[in-house]
């Protein structure tokens, strides 16, 4: 039914029903999600993540136990080179849609939405490049990172705002261009001026970008590309 | 006859009609889906020749009768031009050129690790494309100088080219440069090749639109080029890819066009996929090999001279996989008549530069002049009555006129690829082509000097840097 890496589902036994019959409607629903974000089928998913809500379960087990295990297949599929991006990146914007609409319910609701480590990311003001940004927000996605992506061409002071905004764990500065790699400082003494720059840690990222150019602006990480930046991100957070 | 190479019989890749239906669903998109310019005035341009503009997009559509229209207007013939007319690019058709690479970051020469250029590194590397017979031109070489502030370090980087060789350059699109490029080559006498480069999709950026309009009103050819990414920025197919390309292309050609008519234009191309595996653009790949020839031959069904910023490899050192790929890009461009190929000295996509590797990129090149000569048939060639007096064996041709006459032009002569003994070669210290390469680069630099420019100019030049001092860093 789901893609086997050898991972079991592992329900938990906090989240015992009340009938048999329950469970199994439960167990073909958490398959269904995790399923749906393994073919990165944006429409199903939906549909699963709007009958769990119709049928009781509980949205938190949903987005853990389907969401959040869809993505660990996927993730683990690209690292094996069975997965490539565009799998990722449908994959995550399935479980982004899911989440959206479990999120929503968990608010109605009064429960508490789930904590996940957040990243704010963009590429730095005067550059248009966005893949290389776009690739390292879809892998902190899978690495269960909620991301806010800011776009490209993003002025320092919306950075600062952002950070101010959202809490982030990670502030991700992309730069192309030798030319505006200098934003990247820009965006630093901005969050030293607003006195938020001790809350985030901040990682640069980019082709002109080099790990002596990221400790000589004060940044607390560099990526060398996105798997890397991932890797970095989750040492930086404590995950690893 | 000047300096370069001519592609007699170039390559065919696509069938007509493939190339036909290419042209077909370009004019398709560009009537159905059109392309954003991100700049006013190339809005107005736009409009006022035809197009149909959505000002809130910034959007602009083109009937296929100003696409063909434009592309009427493009002169037959035009010129790039060095300080000496010796080194003049004439683009009518069939002529082949070579030139290096630009890059971010160098290869250290003691340490082997990439570094930013220094003034007198950009001036020392100058030299040696000056020195190197194949390059016939000097590219921008350096995205980055580690002693001049960012913001005027490329109109150093241009200022050293112009002092350190006599071969032609180009001007950058990058923000606020191209008038002080244009200032520049009025100074010391050189028409320069302007470049510009699109943001796809389909989008033509402030910096295209700027650079277009500005090199092609200031009478400089504009290179109108397309860097999509099959995959992610333009459909996974090759196929697609082409098409993609040429509606970025022929956009910024119509605008160029309708700026300056009849100015010189390039279809240019810096076209690489994606690999999926780490999102890393596959730059030393056989596709890019193919994407050339193909690019190539649409830009010759418009009749315009086809500018490839290929080969390249994925290699980090000089190496074999290096060796390989750039091999095969190289001889695909050229067999499909590139002409104006931007190859020397690139290493690890087009992060790094290298000394050595310029010397051995300038033998390929060398190589790759013979391969466009091709087969030369004619009666003193079939050597007929030759091959009748000489016989059976023991006859020999080794002391034979004919072989005195024709066997230099018949065979390239490698400048340092070895062919020796393996005794032989060990005895003069089992070298390998870098290392070859290395000494050539030595010799060059100390034994080579560039025409330096008349003092009276020098100075001038520097008086435009000062200016560009002044208004970009207000001192």
């Amino acid at each position: 039914m789901w893609t086997s890496s050898g991972r079991e589902s592992g329900l938990g036994s906090r989240y015992i029903p009340a009938e048999r019959g329950a469970i199994v409607e439960q167990n073909e629903i958490l398959d269904g999600l995790r399923q749906a974000v393994i073919d990165g089928q944006r429409e199903v998913v939906e549909r699963w993540a709007n009958e769990a809500i119709q049928k009781g379960l509980d949205p938190l087990l949903a987005i853990e136990e389907g969401l959040r295990k869809g993505l660990d297949v996927v993730g683990g599929s690209f690292r094996r080179g069975e997965f490539f991006l565009p799998e990722l990146l449908m994959a995550a914007e399935a479980a982004k849609a899911a989440s959206a609409i479990l999120e929503k319910e968990l608010e109605r609701t009064g429960a508490q939405t789930p904590a996940s480590r957040v990243m704010v990311i963009g590429t730095v003001a005067g550059d248009i490049h966005d893949i290389g940004k776009t690739l390292v927000a879809v892998l902190f996605k899978v690495a269960g990172f909620s991301v806010i992506d800011l776009g490209v061409n993003v002025p320092a002071e919306r950075f600062v705002e952002a950070v101010k905004e959202y809490k982030p764990d990670i502030l991700g500065l992309s730069s192309l261009l030798t030319t505006t790699a200098k934003g990247q400082k820009v965006v630093i003494d901005g969050l030293e001026e607003a006195g938020v720059r001790r809350q985030v840690k901040v990682m640069v990222g980019g082709g002109a970008i080099t790990r002596d150019w990221a400790d000589e602006i004060g940044a607390d990480g560099y990526g060398e590309d996105a798997a890397d930046a991932v890797e970095t991100g989750e040492k930086l957070v404590g995950l690893l | 006859m000047g300096i370069g190479y001519k592609c007699r019989n170039p390559l065919k890749i696509l069938s007509d009609d493939e190339v036909e239906r290419i042209h077909e669903r370009t004019l398709e998109v560009l009537k159905d889906c059109g392309v954003r310019f991100e700049d006013e005035e190339a809005l107005k341009i736009l409009g006022e020749g035809g197009c149909q503009i959505d000002r809130e997009k910034m959007l602009a559509r083109f009937s296929a009768k100003i696409v063909e229209e434009s592309l009427k207007k493009k002169p037959d013939v035009f010129y790039v031009k060095g300080r000496n007319p010796k080194y003049d690019l004439k683009f009518s058709g069939d002529e082949v050129y070579f030139t290096n690479r630009s890059a971010p970051k160098i290869v250290d020469w003691d340490t082997g690790k990439p570094k930013v250029a220094t003034v007198e590194d950009v001036d020392k590397l100058v030299t040696i494309i000056d020195a190197l017979e194949d390059y016939h031109a000097c590219f921008g070489i350096a995205m980055g100088l580690a002693d001049k502030p960012v913001e005027v370090f490329r109109e150093w980087v241009t200022a050293e080219v112009f002092r350190y060789t006599e071969k032609s350059t180009i001007g950058t699109a990058l923000k606020g440069c191209p008038k002080w490029m244009i200032r520049m080559a009025e100074v010391v006498g050189e028409t320069l090749m302007g470049t510009s480069a699109s943001s796809s999709p389909l989008v033509c950026g402030e910096e295209m639109c700027r650079a277009i309009i500005e090199y092609a009103r200031a009478g400089h050819p504009i290179q109108v080029q397309s860097g999509a990414t099959p995959g992610a920025t333009a459909p996974a197919t090759l196929a697609g890819a082409l098409v993609m390309q040429n509606a970025e292309i022929l956009s910024g050609m119509v605008l160029a066009q309708l700026a300056s008519p009849n100015i010189g234009m390039l279809y240019g191309s810096e076209v690489m996929p994606m690999d999926m595996r780490t999102g890393r653009l596959a730059a030393g790949a056989v596709e890019v090999g193919i994407l050339t020839a193909a690019g190539a031959q649409v830009a010759h069904f418009y009749g315009f001279p086809y500018m490839a910023l290929f080969p390249m490899t994925d290699a980090n050192s000089p190496d074999q996989q290096c060796g390989y790929e750039k091999g095969i890009q190289l001889v695909l461009s050229v067999l499909a008549g590139v002409n104006y190929c931007v190859n020397g000295g690139g290493l690890e996509d087009e992060c790094l530069l290298s000394f050595e590797q310029l010397v051995i990129d300038n033998e390929m090149c060398g190589m790759m002049g013979r391969l466009l000569q091709g087969v030369n048939v004619d009666e003193d060639s079939l050597a007929v009555d030759l091959i009748k007096e000489v016989g059976p064996m023991p006859g020999t041709f080794l002391n034979k006129r004919h072989t005195i006459d024709f066997w230099k032009r018949e065979n390239y002569i490698p400048r340092l690829s070895a062919r020796m003994s393996h005794t032989r070669w060990e005895s003069e210290g089992s070298k390998n082509i870098v290392e070859l390469a290395r000494e050539k680069v030595t010799e060059i630099l100390k034994t080579h000097r560039p025409v330096p420019l008349a003092e009276e100019v020098d100075r001038e030049l520097n008086k435009v840097l000062e200016a560009v001092a002044k208004e970009k860093l207000g001192n």
